[in-house]
């Protein structure tokens, strides 16, 4: 007989992937039951399987076996005839969670494939709302244990103490589980009447020793300790939409949390000495019998570190025997039979040589299948014309090359194979693809119809609560009033939910905002706590943002998918899972700059009749590199950002390679290791390279002896110690972690004395290596994104027109529109108005009579517009009148007027701005017969007298004697309706008071001396605020003032007074310090700002005088200890501010200019 | 103050004081209810203070000018007023104090003219051309007025002085507060002319936003649009009133026989509820308030409107018209019920309900009713002895069952038995 302290085995726990439901993750519940010495533990979550896999790793991790199963809703055996329910007229209907539940635990790989398809089938039916039909249980059954829970249909019978429908709800199961069927009783010492009773435990015991079914005890367990119920609360208003105190909701009672042995035996008693058994631990000895019986073996029955590909069958037409074999030779022979077109009888030996060493490995993994799978989809895609591009580390090798995945060509630029697949390591390697983003998810569908719906998912996200939706749960939860909520949640930064007290004590324009002091008053505390206590719990699960699977026809037995937003099927587990559980995971990225590149080479086409062929175009035209050596390189990819351009400023790159370094010098391994300043310094001949040994020079020659790439630590450490490059490559992912990094280290050591280095070099050597440690850029990485890189300057420095409309209409960067048009003027490029019969969808370039070229504004910007009105005016061009356009197009009448604003009359009907002559016809004529016509439509009873009537009394416009629109307001409606400044910039209105108060200009910053005070003033077009070394939060800020853009830095001394007014203010006056960094590179250290409007009020009343005493009586920066805040550690040591990877909070008008979180390292 | 665009301007205004012509008087009490209040706190004089009900719930009735100044307004939240002026006073509002202020304040009034229009509690129009000869000119009828409200009363008001109503208004919301501003017959079209076209009474947001594009910025660029092109913009109605407006044409009279137009109550809760039970309580007793006051007044109600706010602050108003005219609590109930029930809500936020009679005829000349409908008379007699008792024992004596407290538990909710009966004085009560 077991005494007390037999250890328990809990079988129904849901943890923090019970989305909105569970508290606690599966790490934090498995190592609890370690601790309790519990050998096995199931997690049963609701509706999904979405933590099955983290859960394996986590009981693997703390050696308990673990048991998998899914707590799902059921559709009731007799159908309660729901009323008809109307839809409430405000506020939405209650979420509706009625159905039974069930819990079913797999037992062995059959258990587990029949677990998801269950799931699957659960969520067949409308999204949200997951239930599984009784035919769908029927099917999916077999490996299956079903626990009727308290909350299934027979226990709830049970608990009202309706034994008699209890016998005829559980006949079915019992017909169709037979012996893999049990009850589960738990008790949470609520009121009698409650299926968490001692009671309805007791009478459920009862009733089941009667019908002879096992009965098992469980603790129904959502959070990991008594204390958390307040958590659960929270989740529950949230899940259920309705606030804290609402009588819907039943309020937790700390009971579900993950007791000890010792504490379930306790509940295992009083229930047995309530049931009256004899016997009082058969309930905890038949819970561990089953627990046993469902224990898996993830390796096993859940396949874990597998390996599938479609079926070599889906790609060739005919059938297949041996497929490794034929895919092997099938794989063979594409890439014999490209070498020939990619290289010349020079470079062809090396070629085959190395095409042979990979295959090798290609040949020892298995992996044909896989090359030729992604080949297929790569081909597939760019046969529907749409634009492709790899990206990652597998660019490194000469197969993806040769098979067309990848644009750039390893041998040529020193990338290796080893960084992207090992003969080490039996994993499938990650191919990333770029496409077109505007048709990524017609991509999806092509893939879907050439691989099959059951072979193929996409791969889903968890989102978690960040600060913002914790805000927002919490407080709607609490009734705080909707207004109040919203201002809360919107004034905090995109940062964790744990960080929002911090917060609200260390950002300037959070602290001394009313919630800054309401929190320093200590009135928030309980709002906080509960914020903060939401911090990382999975919230909704969402589509990833490229992630596909691509498998054979096991698919579905090895995971449960669900329905996106979007409609895709998508599998439940996330990219980490995904690679877990061996699946081939494409990521299918839609990149915005491959439209806008596609775009302008449309655009080429139709202008000028000529076909591009951009991705043959040779990688070393000089007025490329021209153009990106003058950092006019807003709207190229990668390089636009005001760190990237300083850096080319002093870069000054000359050949595609330099681009490659480019590229990875900008990240936050060389900047925290210092690789940039010496790089630069012995670039431009300031000092010599070093060279610890003369066996390196050759590999890190390209880059002045500094070391940049991942291949180039393969490479030295492979050459130090004479091990292979896959062995090298192993050891640089294990100098990812300071224990990885110790082992390492003894080997080199060993290593490269065997190899004769003398130890002074080996030091020297390991110093470098040690500095690099897991940071650095995989050299293939950079070259695959280096080639649109220069793409996109190529298209910009060749066909600006065409480039700037391919740019703007997919929006491709990190600045706003208007940045990127005042950049076009710049190039030579006229900005052409909105025109009712030129303009298209989309941007347009127009060869100009003079020559020169012109820049179209697009339909799609108009406010309001919808995708049928801008297809009906492109199709209803050219048009006659106003009347003409409302008739033929039928465009509403705001969209109307909001096209007259923006301009899009003014050719057809001869507008000059600022004109008034009697008798001829204003945009305001035009407004005005417009809301006619409106008001004549809305007084129409019906359509067909509608247009009866407009074709009989509404002819077309007349004058009204209304003036113009004067330049002022023609800019404000434009801001207003296109969200652009198009037929003037902005700051052409404050000309005057600029040239008066003498500030200086974008143009002539280069101009101005080192440490020299000025201001400068301009419209704030972008602010960023990356992490940077230090652990400070620095805020980026760059003004555009019609002459150029120009950046500010403001750090954290300047940003307690000013902070407050560069996030609230669109146009700013700034002083600063003047900064040279190169040639080309200046930048501002802000020491103040103004917002310019207010600037310019006063000085309006009171001239220069008046903005000077502004000036001098606002703060000086400086003075004052820095207050102590949290900073995060890297792994590295790398500090950083935890406010910093974060996309800043966001007013309105957002779309006139640009925040982000930036690049890192700058 | 809906006309907030009319601030009065730094330093003295005026338009000289010839009066002649001008018999229209608007007079405006100054932060009415926080006025009133502070007559019983003196120590807040000069200090922020708003009254608005207790608790983040209800919104600002009345903020002093020091409260005003630090963007409270009134209808303004309280949650965000509390958050703008956190050192602002709170009073709760004590509805009889400033009912008995405004029967004062209107009673000098009456005692200048009959003809007073009551807007409100605290505003009203005059027209004092009856007036002229008994106590001279409008300008000196004005400031006597003004003496005796602040004598009397002890709280100051604006005055407008003006030939027609509206811009009597316009001129005393100028001159607030504690103001006179007399409008010359001759000096209408200078002062009307360069106020912004939202000044214009009939102008909300959208028509101004829809002038403003047209490039219709002041009255006085109405004023100068051809009258047909206004109306092709607006709408013959819409477009020939303003252009009147803008030139100072205002044909209406000071009425000061308004007619009671309907008898409501409404009550704001202490919390924002989705509780169908304890919202059904709550318009039974409202229903209950109104048939009682319908009663007293003698009159019977054509048709009972429900009206739901939620806690966004958006506001839902149902009506529905009876068969017969009805002063019976159980008839009003049961109209406001269905009309609530029909909303079908589930998990709405409710922050106030409203039960109004609307379409009053007179007692006298509702149709008597039918024989066969005897047993109704039953119930209307009972409620008509309920009135007796309340009127000897108080409003608290007879009440309903289903308004017993713990008739319905409260406790799981957290509900206390009775919400915060604060509101319950609108426009017609």
């Amino acid at each position: 007989m077991p005494s007390t302290s037999t250890p328990f085995t809990h079988l129904q726990v849901a943890s923090s992937h019970s989305l909105q439901y569970g508290t606690a993750t599966a790490q934090a519940l498995v190592t609890r039951a370690a601790e309790f010495g519990q050998p096995i533990i199931g997690v049963t979550d609701r509706d999904g399987l979405y933590g099955a896999v983290q859960w394996a790793h986590a009981c693997r991790d703390a050696g308990v076996a673990p048991v998998i199963g899914v707590d799902l809703a059921v559709e009731p055996s007799s159908p309660t005839h729901a009323v008809s329910r109307r839809t409430p007229a405000r506020g939405g209907a209650w979420i509706e969670e009625s159905r039974p539940r069930v819990v079913f635990l797999a037992s062995g790989a059959r258990g587990w494939a029949s677990l998801c398809r269950l799931v699957t089938a659960a969520h067949s039916h409308t999204r949200g709302d997951p239930y599984l039909t009784w035919q769908s249980v029927q099917q999916h059954h077999e490996g299956v244990v079903a626990l009727l829970t308290p909350d299934s249909e027979p226990g709830r019978l049970l608990a009202a103490d309706r034994p008699w429908r209890a016998d005829a709800a559980v006949r079915p199961w019992r017909a169709l589980f037979g012996r893999w069927l049990a009850m589960a009783v738990s008790c949470h010492h609520r009121p009698a009447g409650h299926r968490h009773s001692l009671a309805a435990a007791a009478r459920t015991v009862r009733w089941a020793r009667e019908n002879h079914l096992p009965v098992v005890l469980t603790n129904g367990v959502r959070y990991l300790d008594r204390t958390d119920a307040p958590v659960a609360d929270i989740l529950d208003a949230s899940r259920l939409l309705v606030p804290l105190r609402s009588s819907r909701l039943e309020h937790a009672n700390g009971e579900a949390f993950l007791k000890s042995s010792a504490e379930m035996a306790q509940v295992a008693e009083e229930i047995a000495r309530a049931a009256g058994e004899r016997d009082r631990h058969r309930l905890v000895t038949d819970t561990i019998h089953l627990a046993e019986f469902c224990a898996l073996q993830p390796e096993r029955d859940l396949g874990l570190g597998e390996v599938f590909v479609p079926e070599l069958d889906v790609l060739v037409d005919h059938p297949v025997t041996d497929p490794v074999r034929e895919a092997t030779a099938l794989l063979w022979q594409r890439c014999r039979s490209a070498l020939p077109q990619r290289y010349d009888s020079g470079e062809l030996r090396a070629a085959e040589e190395r095409l042979a060493a990979e295959m090798r490995t290609i040949e020892h993994l298995g992996f044909a299948g896989y090359f030729l799978t992604v080949a297929e989809v790569v081909d597939m895609i760019r046969a529907e014309g749409v634009r492709v591009a790899a990206r990652g580390s597998g660019a490194g090798s000469l197969v993806n090359h040769l098979l067309g995945i990848s644009g750039v060509d390893p041998m040529r630029h020193g990338l290796l194979m080893e960084r992207f697949l090992s003969p080490l390591r039996r994993m499938l390697p990650d191919i990333d693809i770029d496409v077109e983003s505007a048709r990524r998810t017609e991509m999806y569908d092509r893939i879907f119809e050439r691989f099959g719906h059951e072979r193929v998912a996409c791969v889903a996200m968890m989102e978690t609560y960040r600060v913002r939706h914790a805000v927002r749960d919490v407080g709607k939860a609490l009734g705080m009033p909707a207004a109040e909520v919203d201002a809360l949640a919107k004034s905090f930064p995109h940062v964790r939910a744990r960080y929002a007290r911090s917060a609200l004590a260390d950002l300037p324009e959070l602290r001394s905002s009313t919630f800054g002091r309401l929190a320093a008053e200590g009135t928030l505390d309980r709002f906080l706590t509960l914020v903060e206590s939401l911090d990382g719990l999975p919230r909704h699960v969402a589509l990833h943002p490229c992630g596909v699977i691509l498998s054979d026809l096991t698919l579905l037995d090895r995971t449960p998918t669900e329905t996106s937003a979007a409609g895709y099927a998508m599998s439940q587990f996330d990219k980490h899972d995904v690679e877990h559980m061996g699946f081939l995971k494409l990521d299918v990225l839609g990149v915005r700059m491959q439209s806008a590149m596609a775009y302008a080479l449309d655009e080429i086409e139709r202008t000028e009749g000529v076909r591009v062929e951009l991705d043959t175009t040779s990688l070393d035209d000089p007025d490329t590199f021209a153009l990106i050596r003058t950092t006019h390189t807003l709207g190229c990819f990668q390089i636009e950002s005001p760190g990237q351009r300083e850096l080319i400023g002093k870069f000054a790159p000359e050949y595609f390679s330099d681009l490659i370094i480019d590229i990875s010098l900008f990240r936050p391994g060389p900047v925290k290791s210092d690789m940039v300043t010496p790089f630069l310094r012995a670039r431009q001949g300031w000092s010599s390279p070093e060279y610890p040994h003369p066996d390196l020079r050759s590999i890190v020659e390209e880059t002045y002896g500094v070391v940049v790439f991942h291949e180039q630590v393969m490479q030295i450490v492979a050459t130090m110690t004479g091990c292979s490059l896959a062995e090298a490559d192993e050891s640089r992912r294990a100098m990812g972690s300071p224990e990885g990094q110790d082992e390492v280290r003894v080997w080199f050591y060993r290593a490269a004395h065997a190899q004769g280095y003398e130890l002074a070099v080996i030091e020297r050597v390991w110093e470098i290596l040690r500095a690099f440690a897991s940071f650095g850029f995989c050299k293939a990485h950079a070259a695959a994104f280096a080639l649109p890189t220069y793409q996109s300057a190529w298209l910009k420095a060749h066909h600006p027109a065409a480039f700037f409309s391919g740019v703007l209409t997919h929006d491709p960067g990190m600045y706003p529109k208007r940045l990127i048009l005042d950049d076009a003027r710049h190039f030579g490029v006229v900005i052409l108005g909105l025109d009712i019969n030129a303009s298209r969808a989309g941007y347009h370039a127009e060869r100009m009579p003079d020559g020169e070229w012109g820049l179209r504004m697009a339909f799609q910007e108009v406010k309001g517009i919808s995708d049928t009105e801008v297809e009906a005016l492109v199709a209803g061009q050219p048009f006659s009148s106003l009347e003409d356009v409302m008739h033929r197009a039928g465009v509403s009448g705001p969209t109307a007027e909001n096209l007259v604003l923006a301009g899009a009359f003014d050719a057809l009907y001869g507008f000059q701005q600022g004109t008034h002559r009697r008798h001829h016809l204003t945009r305001r004529d035009l407004l005005i017969h417009i809301a006619e016509h409106d008001r004549s439509r809305r007084s129409q009873i019906s359509p067909a007298q509608l247009s009866l009537d407009m074709s009989s009394t509404i002819t077309d416009v007349v004058p009204s004697g209304l003036g113009e629109m004067n330049a002022g307001e023609s800019v404000r409606a434009e801001l207003e309706i296109l969200g652009l400044d198009v037929s003037h910039h902005m700051m052409e209105f404050y000309e005057d008071m600029l040239a008066d108060l003498s500030l200086v200009r974008a143009r002539d910053l280069l101009g101005c001396r080192s440490q020299q005070e000025i201001f400068v003033a301009g419209v704030k077009v972008a602010t960023q605020t990356p992490p940077i070394r230090s652990g400070k939060r620095v805020i980026f800020v760059t003004l555009d003032d019609a002459t150029g853009p120009m950046d500010a830095t403001f750090f954290e001394d300047v940003q307690d007074p000013y902070a407050g007014t560069v996030f609230d203010s669109w146009l700013l006056m700034v002083r600063g310090v003047v900064r040279r960094t190169g040639p080309r590179g200046v930048s501002l250290r802000a020491t103040g700002c103004w917002e310019l409007g207010e600037v310019r009020r006063i000085w309006k009343d009171g001239g220069r005088e008046a903005v000077i005493d502004l000036v001098d009586s606002s703060p000086v920066p400086g003075g004052g200890e820095p207050r102590s805040r949290p900073i995060l550690l890297h792994a590295s040591g790398f500090r950083q501010s935890p406010y910093a990877d974060v996309k800043p909070a966001d007013q309105a008008p957002s779309k006139l200019w640009h925040r982000s979180p930036g690049t890192p390292g700058w | 103050m809906s006309r907030s665009q009319v601030r009065r301007p730094q330093g003295r205004i005026g338009f000289g004081d010839d009066d002649t012509g001008c018999p229209i008087l608007h007079i405006d009490m100054d932060a009415f209810y926080a006025s009133v209040e502070l007559l019983d706190h003196p120590e807040l004089v000069g200090t922020p203070v708003i009254v608005g009900a207790g608790g983040n719930r209800g919104v600002v009735l009345s903020a002093t000018y020091e409260a005003r100044a630090l963007g409270v307004h009134s209808a303004m939240p309280m949650s965000r007023a509390r958050r703008i002026a956190p050192q602002a006073t709170i009073l709760p509002p004590r509805h009889s104090l400033y009912s008995e202020a405004s029967q004062g304040v209107m009673a000098i009034f009456r005692s200048v003219t009959p003809q007073v229009e009551p807007l409100s509690l605290d505003e009203a129009f005059l027209d004092v051309s009856g007036a002229l000869r008994r106590l001279g000119p409008p300008r000196h009828i004005a400031e006597l007025i003004r003496a005796r409200v602040v004598d009397e009363q002890g709280i100051t008001c604006s005055v407008g002085v003006a030939p027609t109503k509206f811009v009597a208004k316009l001129a005393s919301t100028r001159c607030k507060p504690d103001g006179l501003l007399v409008i010359p017959v001759d000096q209408v079209l200078a002062f009307l002319h360069p106020l912004p076209v939202g000044a214009l009474w009939g102008v909300g947001e959208k028509t101004e936003e829809h002038l403003t594009r047209l490039g219709l910025r002041t009255v006085g660029d109405i004023a100068h649009t051809p009258l047909v092109t206004l109306q092709r913009a607006l709408g013959e109605a819409t477009g020939s009133h303003l252009y009147e407006l803008s030139w100072g044409r205002d044909s209406r009279s000071v009425n000061p026989h308004e007619p009671e137009k309907s008898i409501g109550n409404e009550e704001t809760f202490a919390e924002d509820t989705d509780d169908e039970e304890f919202v059904r309580t709550r318009i039974a007793a409202l229903a209950d308030h109104v048939a009682a006051r319908l009663r007293r007044a003698e009159f019977r109600a054509r048709t009972i409107s429900l009206k739901v706010r939620f806690s966004d602050f958006s506001t839902i108003t149902r009506s529905r018209t009876l068969h017969d005219p009805t002063d019976v609590g159980k008839d009003v109930y049961d109209t406001a019920w269905t009309l609530f029930a029909a909303l079908g809500l589930e998990r709405a936020q409710i922050r106030l309900v409203g039960v109004r009679a609307e379409n009053l005829i007179p007692a006298e000349d509702a149709p008597e009713q039918l024989l066969l409908d005897a047993p109704e008379h039953g119930r209307r007699d009972a409620e008509v002895a309920i009135d007796g008792l309340r009127d000897r024992f108080g409003d608290e004596a007879v009440v309903p069952g289903r308004l017993v407290p713990g008739a319905v538990n409260r406790t799981e909710s957290g509900q206390p038995p009775h919400g915060d009966r604060s509101a319950g004085v609108a426009p017609g009560d």
